[in-house]
């Protein structure tokens, strides 16, 4: 590398010299519909006859670049319906930022999207190799998207690795853009390659695009102060320069990202924007980008969006809960992947009254929280599967105690360390199932990262409205994940605050009253809550059974079968309160979701009235109400029998063990464990 | 020590207590005790711990409605039962960690834990609560 030069000063709309073309260029499309394109344009004055977006910004356009082929070169715009992109390289070179700049304009162009970030579980894994491939895969369109997409129309492969690693996931006739820096022989085998897949055949088929952008952007940052490797760096912008282009994204947005990133470091901002903008210069002028796609916005409600991703959701959820309750959040965690994230975003928020504990492990994570809920916060702890096992005595300890507590399970693939950074959902059973004796929990599932939000209000409302333990069961895809999501208006959000218990609720015979802290709502069994604090109402509540009513320890056989049956039917009680909550999301209709699946009858969900007026779905006559078995059926009317009983709690549980049936001979029927999946239910049209 | 009395908190030499309202209507040993059947072996030297705590307690003039004891499991973890405060029995070497979400989220509680050598020692958290300072008792 010879002399280097510092660039000029760049004031407004001065333009590097001698750096070759200069921008805005006047560019004429010609506009062909894609096949399965739903959107349409009229060709006669389309507004694609314009000026290429690139409004007054200095430019760093390649020195070989020739003038003349600039503007000779008349590029296709074809209009697509969705597009499903993958970014894949080394972990380090910056695929996850990149990812995530694209799909922040992607947002802000007002498409839908949905975001698969995967990467190692290795902070850095070695270069080149297979296990080090990170990729970020984006699905965005001008319509509804539910998920990242299976298959990647585009594949970004920046070295021979990447390549390898997610070229079978590419169907024939899909785009492979490939940075052909590092595709040597040593890298080649590195990686199982005997020959050069570039030109042994292997992508035969495919619409390959062999770039060297790692040398392209060496070359354009020849005249900037840093070294071969630094300036290697900066390919990613480079690639989302390129891609930004040929997806016709907003460039504004990423300019002004990399002028906050690197204020501090001019030398390296403007490398950056260098890179960027060579790769946008890129793909307009070259010929080998013959096309570039269009894809038009989403139909959206009106409203402010942001794009967010499922756990920043549901931090956000657990605080707007914690506001709508009245109650402090207390999070009593312990790091793992890929929980770790709501941690650090609620350790920002002490001004909301967030209060957040790193404990020593898990144990400790969810002992604090639960300690905090007997004191009246909102308790949370944050985990994932290998910790939600370690916190299962605790779960039942606070199913016992019958206080709020809201346990979050980011889950990822199993058994034991399983699979860090990848995602599964196998923690149903553990969620349901995992603890001692019968230990009955509400479980909430979101079905999409924005939801992720409301699922985390609901849990909350669970919790505290219930007294119980709730699973939020989220997973590694939904927490990292993205998608546009509609701010809700707080004055829509659901009013969380619990009622506590303020005054001695049972009378003695001497005229005195008591504080019996088993005492229950009749509608939703939730026993009274008083917190220490409170004068006149010390209770001792803990893990030994205790006495309904009085929460006196208890041994009695039948008190501990009614107690059996209280806490399922406190459960029960959940799954009975759901239609009552509609979700802020507004995307799916809450009328298209059934709520069959919160219990299982082995009866098809019923229709929704859109869907039945459209004659979409089954063609069925509704089933009748089913009556629930006897064995199934809630026991709240002697609960409320003896609550009301007065002053006579002898007779009070007389009248009660005279309501309940005791128990035959025999075996006896188990009370059925309920889970309760928050709008993960099939949609049928 | 200065008695702030009607609530107010007043300077104390244990840090732990410094945010809890004290109280000036006179206590007694009796006031501590609860109506449980206390359930331990004939000579235990629980009962003599127990006897002493509810003894001292008045002599702390903070409001009872403000203390809160956490035990894990074991005889001695029956304590919470047999004292006229709020309490918490719950499992094998969870108090110091339930006591410290308590005491963090409520600097208006005197936190007590009770604990045996092998809930506290063995299975136990009490030197990682020590260490992260949380001001339980």
């Amino acid at each position: 590398m010879g002399e280097t030069v510092r660039p000029p000063p760049k004031n407004g709309n001065e333009s590097v010299k001698g750096d070759g073309a200069s921008l805005p260029i006047r560019c004429k499309a010609t506009l062909r519909r894609a096949g399965t394109g739903r959107g349409s344009l009229d060709a006669a004055g389309s507004p694609l006859d314009t000026d290429v977006p690139w409004p007054g910004a200095t430019t760093a356009v390649l020195d070989e670049r020739p003038r003349e082929g600039v503007a000779s070169v008349a590029k296709q715009v074809e209009i697509l319906d969705r597009v499903v992109i993958r970014f894949a390289g080394d972990s380090g070179d910056g695929m996850q930022l990149t990812g995530d700049r694209f799909t922040s304009v992607t947002a802000a162009f007002g498409n839908d999207l949905s975001t698969l970030p995967n990467f190692p579980a290795e902070i850095r894994a070695p270069a080149g190799t297979l296990p080090g491939v990170s990729s970020f895969q984006l699905h965005f369109a001008d319509h509804d998207v539910l998920t990242p997409g299976d298959a990647p129309d585009v594949l970004v492969a920046m070295n021979p690795a990447a390549l390898k690693a997610n070229l079978d996931d590419v169907p024939r006739g899909g785009t492979v853009l490939v940075d052909t820096a590092d595709f040597g022989p040593r890298n080649l085998r590195r990686v199982g390659y005997d020959s050069d897949p570039l030109a042994d055949g292997t992508l035969d088929g495919y619409r390959v695009h062999a770039v060297d952008l790692t040398g392209m952007t060496l070359r354009t940052l020849e005249r900037h102060e840093l070294s071969r490797k630094e300036a290697s760096r900066a390919k990613n912008m480079f690639a989302l320069g390129l891609l930004s282009w040929m997806y016709h994204r907003p460039v504004d947005a990423t300019v002004r990202f990399i002028e906050t990133k690197f204020a501090k470091n001019p030398v390296l901002r403007d490398a950056n924007l260098a890179a960027f903008r060579a790769g946008w210069n890129y793909g307009e002028t070259t010929e080998d980008f013959a096309v570039s796609y269009e894809v038009a916005p989403a139909p959206m409600a009106p409203g402010t969006y942001r794009n967010i991703t499922g756990n920043m959701a549901l931090a956000y959820g657990l605080v707007a809960a914690s506001r709508q309750a009245g109650l402090p959040l207390f999070l009593g965690s312990y790091p793992i992947t890929p929980a770790s994230d709501i941690l650090h975003e609620l350790s920002k928020h002490k001004r909301f009254g967030v209060r957040t504990f790193q404990a020593e492990d898990e144990i400790a994570g969810i002992g604090a929280a639960l300690g905090a809920a007997f004191g009246g916060a909102l308790g949370v702890t944050t985990t994932s599967g290998p910790g939600l096992a370690l916190k299962s005595e605790t779960i039942g300890l606070a199913v016992a105690l019958e206080l709020p507590l809201v346990i979050c399970d980011i889950q990822r693939g199993g058994p034991s360390t399983g699979l860090p950074t990848k995602t599964e959902q196998s923690d149903l059973l553990q969620a349901m199932y995992g603890r001692n004796g019968e230990a009955p929990v509400p479980v909430v599932a979101p079905r999409s990262p924005a939801d992720c939000f409301d699922a985390a209000l609901e849990a909350c409302r669970i919790a505290l409205a219930y007294r119980t333990p709730v699973v939020l069961l989220s997973d590694g895809s939904l927490a990292n994940g993205s998608e546009p999501w509609q701010v809700p208006d707080v004055a829509t959000l659901p009013d969380l605050r619990p009622e506590f218990a303020t005054a001695p609720n049972h009378p003695r015979a001497d005229g005195g009253a008591d504080f019996w802290p088993y005492l229950r709502d009749p509608e939703t069994l939730a026993r009274a809550w008083a917190l220490p604090g409170t004068p006149g109402l010390e209770h001792r509540i803990g893990g030994l059974e205790k006495s309904d009513g009085s929460g006196a320890i208890s041994y009695d056989p039948d008190n501990h079968d009614r107690m059996t049956r209280l806490r399922q039917a406190k459960v029960d009680a959940v799954a009975a309160s759901v239609p009552r909550w509609t979700s802020t999301t507004p995307a799916v209709p809450p009328a298209c979701w059934s709520s069959a699946g919160a219990r299982p009858t082995g009866r098809p969900p019923p229709r929704c009235a859109r869907c039945a007026a459209a004659g979409r779905g089954r063609a069925r006559t509704p089933a009748p109400p089913q009556p629930v078995p006897a064995r199934h059926r809630p026991r709240a009317a002697p609960v409320r029998a003896r609550a009301g009983a007065g002053d006579e709690p002898r007779a009070a549980g007389a009248a009660a063990a005279g309501a309940v049936p005791r128990r035959r001979r025999g075996i006896q029927p188990r009370p059925r464990a309920a889970v309760y999946l928050h709008r993960a239910r099939r949609r049928h049209h | 020590m200065t008695e702030a009395g009607n609530g107010q908190t007043a300077a104390r030499p244990y840090p732990a207590l410094a945010g809890v309202p004290s109280t000036e209507v006179p206590q007694t040993k009796k006031d501590f005790a609860t109506d449980q059947e206390v359930r331990w072996c004939p000579g235990c030297g629980d009962y003599a711990i127990l006897a002493t705590v509810q003894g001292f307690m008045p002599e702390l003039k903070l409001r009872r409605e403000n203390m809160v004891v956490v035990s894990g499991i074991g005889c001695a973890a029956r304590f919470p039962y047999y004292l006229n405060t709020y309490g918490m029995h719950s499992i094998h070497g969870r108090a110091p960690a339930i006591a410290t979400g308590l005491a963090a989220s409520r600097p208006d509680l005197a936190v007590w834990v009770v604990t045996g050598d092998g809930d506290a020692l063995s299975i136990g958290e009490t030197t990682s609560s020590m260490r992260c300072g949380a001001t339980s008792t």
